[in-house]
């Protein structure tokens, strides 16, 4: 049972997170003067979700701490208590002390007991210090506090049915198209739109018995409750305040429809992975079935040929759709950052305010969740370095409220995240000064973007590298770091007094790459085309030796070559530079020449472990399947710069 | 040793299934149980500082597979690639392998008793790579212990570091 129970613990971290997250952005987006009571029960419900959870896993301090939340949450909601900004304020805080809570369990570690005591008493302070404005009996006990609870739970109220008619209507209203079976999750899909205890009701159910006093989805209830549905007649004397009660939880369950019903099924990414994995042989099975087509002549030809191309156009849609899978909004993600900018602005007294544009942009799961601490690092910045103090911002003849614009789009095959700020601006003269102590090679000619790139060294990434006004440099070499381990890349743009920008351009997907084929022998290699500059032929003039390798002199700038072949040990290959072709690569620190036969063509490749079967091979960064069904190898450039060790690449990029 | 005794054999649970396959003259057996499948010899992809008996990479179905020619490593036979070049696809560890062998003869059963300790030397493998010799039809079949030979140093087919990941 014990055992049992536990795989079911991963997937209520992961939905309370989800509910935790709902809740900050709901009570960010609330408003104080006028609460929307929609809002206000999204938040209960939240709360509530949690609760029953955790009670289910016997998560007791994080039980507890919900349950006095849920308390201030559901007067809240019956309007019972004025929800203030000082409240807000608490239910933010509390909200923290959720997380780390939840994390402690998570992690097995120590649960903050100290901190879930003192926001108890908190939060029963403000539900106390209310307690004048609202009826006496809604407050006397926790025991009324829990049966008001239950009484918005879509079930919970039934172990009332018998005490209080007023439940009775409540349930009644929600229940009478539902199947008895599915009393015990009912709350999950209602309120999340995902059945986590479908397949396993009855665990949930008896585990909830064992380890909760108060009768959640009490079986005894159910014919109760039936019997009620039947005897939809019974005139039922509705006490007037249950009238209220009844509209508020009654109208989230219509209203929400079209917000919630957008609902998701959990599907573990292995599954889609295998399923990315089979529509790329689908997708090979597809042209090798064309080529033979193409054999068959006549009538029958035709016909064969016709449905082929209906077979082409199917199998491209179906690869569009498994790959759209992993795609998942940024919303998620973004909606994170009007908490962290509110918190950071209150404490260093700016006034700032976060404008988020292209949460729908939708961007591959895995790279989300690698993208999410760089960009906290960025807003952060912004904040607390980018947007000067109000005093500042007037004497600058700029608005007092600072601006900081989180902003996701799509462009081709990749996606810019950008953080734009209306602050400074970045300290060209500062960040050279700071350069030349870190002993780096810098001159005041430097155009302005390779100043901004400085930021990025590691020597900067100290608080007191700069002033604090401009001083973004903490961490900033984690965060490029960060973005090129996805295959991104980040420019700054920045001027002074106005404000400056950061884009982050990142790929659509792990999974695919757009790449560049080139031919070596009779080898195909794919470039990724984001480390391609330009590709030509070379001339004569153009090559130049040092000692027994040849550079390359363009525009000025000495660029180092690497024969493809050479590197890859590559038979019949052309070895004279000016028969073949040269492609310009920029990896993250060093741009070089690779000199290969003949450019194939532009394609979308799937990209394929090596590592799965084999092992890592130096320069190459996985491989990927051709229309043909060969292997094509496609090229790491970070690793061919690191691993081509010629002398003469140390000297140029030295 | 006679048709009626192996069949007597194969009822019992404790015997082991070969896959007998041919390297040179002499005749293998690697355990059944580690075998994927068997395909004939396809164009591979060749793979860069790689030592000369890993041949390259070919797409199994998706998956990036290397492989690998035995009769290189060990030098025995020669190594030609023709329409009746046989790759044996292992699967071993969750990894796919696949070892180039110039036929597949069998499945032979074998109980405990029938396998003879290996000799210390006289094969073209080394003997930490084998399990052990039976004789099946008069013939001597040498039992390869593929898994430890496919996840040796010696081949590199696996990085170490993988290799404690999966143990």
């Amino acid at each position: 049972m014990s055992i049992d129970i536990e795989q079911f613990h991963s997937v209520f971290f992961d939905e309370s997170d989800e509910h935790l997250d709902d809740m900050e952005q709901l009570l960010m987006s609330l408003d104080v003067e006028a609460p929307d009571p929609e809002e206000l029960n999204s938040i209960f419900r939240a709360a509530h979700s949690i609760k029953g959870g955790s009670g289910i896993f016997g998560f007791d301090a994080l039980m507890n701490l919900t349950h006095v939340m849920e308390n201030l949450l559901d007067k809240a909601r019956n309007n019972e208590l004025q929800v203030t900004a000082d409240i807000v304020n608490v239910l933010l805080e509390t909200l923290d002390v959720l997380k780390a809570t939840l994390d402690a369990y998570r992690h097995d570690t120590d649960v903050p007991e100290g901190d879930i005591a003192q926001r108890i008493s908190i939060l029963n302070q403000v539900i106390e210090g209310q307690q004048s404005n609202s009826e006496p009996a809604s407050t006397n006990s926790t025991e009324t506090a829990l049966t008001e609870d239950d009484g918005f739970g879509f079930f919970d109220d039934e172990s009332d049915a018998t005490a209080l008619t007023s439940s009775d209507d409540d349930g009644f209203g929600f229940f009478d198209d539902e199947p008895v079976s599915d009393a015990s999750n009912s709350t999950d899909n209602d309120e999340d739109g995902f059945g986590f205890f479908d397949n396993e009701p009855a665990l949930s159910t008896n585990k909830v018995e064992e380890a909760q006093g108060f009768g959640f989805f009490d079986e005894e209830a159910l014919p109760n409750r039936q019997n009620t549905a039947q005897d939809l007649t019974t005139p039922a004397s509705q006490p007037a305040p249950s009238k209220a009660k009844v509209s508020a939880t009654k109208s989230p369950a219509n209203k929400k429809s079209p917000s919630r019903e957008s609902a998701s099924i959990r599907v573990d990414t292995h599954k889609i992975d295998a399923m990315v994995n089979l529509v790329g042989e689908l997708v090979i099975t597809q042209s090798m079935l064309s080529m033979v087509g193409q054999e068959v002549d006549g009538q029958l030809g035709e016909r064969l040929q016709l449905a082929i191309d209906e077979l082409q156009r199917n199998t491209r849609e179906i690869q569009e759709s498994v790959m759209s899978m992993r795609m998942l909004p940024l919303t998620a993600t973004f909606n994170r950052f009007p908490r962290l900018v509110r918190d950071l602005a209150g404490k260093l007294n700016k006034q700032v305010e976060l404008v988020l544009q292209g949460g729908s942009t939708e961007i591959d799961k895995s790279l989300i969740e690698k993208i999410v601490d760089p960009l906290t690092h960025l807003v952060r910045n912004s904040v607390d370095h980018g947007i000067e103090s109000p005093e500042k911002r007037v004497a600058a003849g700029k608005p007092e409220k600072g601006t900081v614009i989180l902003s996701a789009e799509q462009k081709g095959g990749s996606i810019i995240i950008s953080i734009i700020d209306d602050g400074g601006g970045l300290h060209r003269d500062k960040i050279l000064e700071k350069a030349r102590t870190n002993g780096l090679a810098v001159s005041d000619d430097m155009p302005d973007a390779e100043v901004w790139q400085l930021i990025f060294q590691p020597g900067f990434s100290t608080a007191e590298a700069i002033t604090d006004v401009s001083g973004r440099g903490v961490g900033m070499d984690v965060v490029r770091r960060n973005i090129e381990s996805i295959g991104g890349r980040i420019d700054i743009e920045s001027n002074a007094g106005e404000g400056s920008a950061f884009f982050i351009h990142l790929p659509l997907t792990l999974a695919i790459v757009d790449g560049m084929c080139v031919s070596v022998g009779e080898q195909i290699f794919v470039i990724p085309l984001l480390n391609i500059i330009e590709s030509f032929q070379p001339t004569q003039q153009q090559l130049k030796t040092l000692g027994n390798d040849t550079v390359l002199h363009i525009r000025d700038q000495y660029w180092p070559l690497v024969p493809l072949y050479d590197f890859m040990e590559v038979q019949g290959a052309e070895k004279c530079p000016t028969e073949g072709i040269v492609v310009l690569i920029e990896s993250s620190k060093k741009r070089f020449g690779i000199l290969v036969d003949a450019l194939v063509g532009q394609q979308q490749v799937v990209i394929k472990s090596l590592e799965e079967h084999y092992r890592k091979v130096a320069g190459i960064a996985g491989a990927t399947i051709m229309g043909d069904g060969k292997v094509a190898l496609i090229i790491d450039a970070d690793s061919i710069a690191t691993t081509y060790t010629s002398n003469q690449i140390e000297e140029l990029l030295s | 040793m006679s048709e009626a005794v192996a069949h007597q054999m194969a009822v019992s649970t404790d015997d082991k299934e070969y896959l007998s396959f041919v390297l040179g003259e002499e005749h293998y057996g690697l355990d059944i149980t580690t075998v994927k499948e068997i395909r004939g010899y396809e164009q591979v992809t060749k793979i860069a500082n790689a030592p000369p008996f890993i041949k390259g990479v070919i797409n199994l179905r998706g998956d990036i597979v290397p492989i690998v020619d035995l009769r290189i490593k060990f030098n025995v036979g020669e190594a030609t690639y023709n329409d009746f070049t046989i790759v044996i696809m292992l699967n071993i560890q969750q990894r796919i392998v696949g070892i180039v062998v110039d036929g597949v003869s069998d499945v032979i059963r074998l109980s405990e008793e029938q396998v003879l300790p290996p000799p210390e030397f006289g094969v073209a493998f080394d003997s930490r790579y084998l399990y052990g010799l039976a004789d099946v039809d008069e013939s001597m079949v040498i039992l390869v212990n593929i898994e430890s030979l496919i996840t040796s140093d010696e081949l590199g087919l696996v990085a170490p570091e993988s290799v404690s990941d999966n143990t």
